[in-house]
């Protein structure tokens, strides 16, 4: 069971990335909309106000969608077609995509409350 | 490249009596630290992209201090003049309150990281008020220099 996080920077793209997730197989997940720390320090603390050219390469808005899977081979699948919608997410500026174990969910859609422990040995 | 505020700080480049009274003249008494010191070959250059800078919007952030910077092909790395009036002068500080303790910080062109990570660790030590007042009440340059080799240690 893992939890995945995507920071989409091209928020023009949110639709086609919730197909991409639905189409690899994640049912359910949470949008945030979500800022930037080079936007917040720039525009928000006078200190920094100076460098909005230096950060002019980050997109100042974005949303941030977490999603908690328990079949781990989607992460692959999900990074493969996040990647062709995207253009490819070693592209600054597009998006950061990233897991981590889950040891214990709850309140997940259509499944009873799981332990990773639970999950070892079942099948897909 | 200077790693810490200590490497950027130097002794000769404190003024704990500061003498001028208006924002233009404090930063051109800050400017002279440095350039008195030989860190900056361009006094003048210099003091027209803090003020330039301070147009923006003041880098007076609250609590007595303002921090004044640059990016400046007059200077070859990072450098940091201190500068104190005990009785404070206007410098458009955000809560509208006489700043005592100034910063002032100029790094060559280029040198953003270095420039943002020390400005953003000055401005997080100075918002320990022991500190401040430490720089307050400190008699002598190597006073206000040893306080941010013991708060980096």
């Amino acid at each position: 069971m893992r939890l995945i996080v995507f920071v989409l920077n091209r928020e023009e793209l949110l639709e086609r990335v919730l197909e991409a997730c639905v189409e690899v197989g994640i049912s359910g997940a949470t949008i945030l909309d979500s800022e930037g720390m080079g936007r917040f320090l720039t525009y928000e603390v006078p200190l920094f106000a100076d460098f909005k050219e230096f950060m002019k390469g980050n997109k100042p808005y974005n949303k941030t969608i977490l999603s908690v899977v328990e079949d781990d081979s989607l992460l692959p699948r999900l990074h493969k077609v996040l990647d062709e919608v995207c253009g490819g997410l070693s592209a600054p500026g597009t998006g950061i995509l990233f897991s981590v174990p889950v040891d214990f969910a709850t309140g997940l859609v259509g499944q009873d409350e799981q332990t990773q422990h639970d999950t070892v040995g079942e099948e897909e | 490249m200077a790693d810490t505020l200590v490497d950027a700080l130097d002794a000769s480049c404190v003024a704990l009596d500061m003498k001028a009274k208006r924002k233009p003249e404090l930063v051109a008494e800050l400017v002279d630290l440095l350039a008195q010191a030989g860190k900056i070959d361009d006094a003048d250059e210099v003091i027209r992209k803090v003020l330039e800078r301070e147009e923006l919007t003041s880098t007076g952030i609250g609590g007595g201090i303002a921090i004044p910077h640059c990016l400046s092909p007059a200077a070859s790395q990072t450098h940091i003049a201190f500068g104190r009036k005990k009785s404070g002068a206007r410098f458009d500080a955000v809560d509208k309150r006489p700043v005592q303790l100034f910063f002032l910080m100029v790094g060559p062109p280029g040198a953003h990281n270095e420039h943002l990570r020390l400005l953003s660790k000055l401005a997080r030590y100075l918002h320990d008020s022991d500190l401040k007042q430490s720089l307050l009440s400190a008699g002598e340059a190597d006073e206000i220099i040893a306080l941010f080799r013991k708060r980096e240690q």
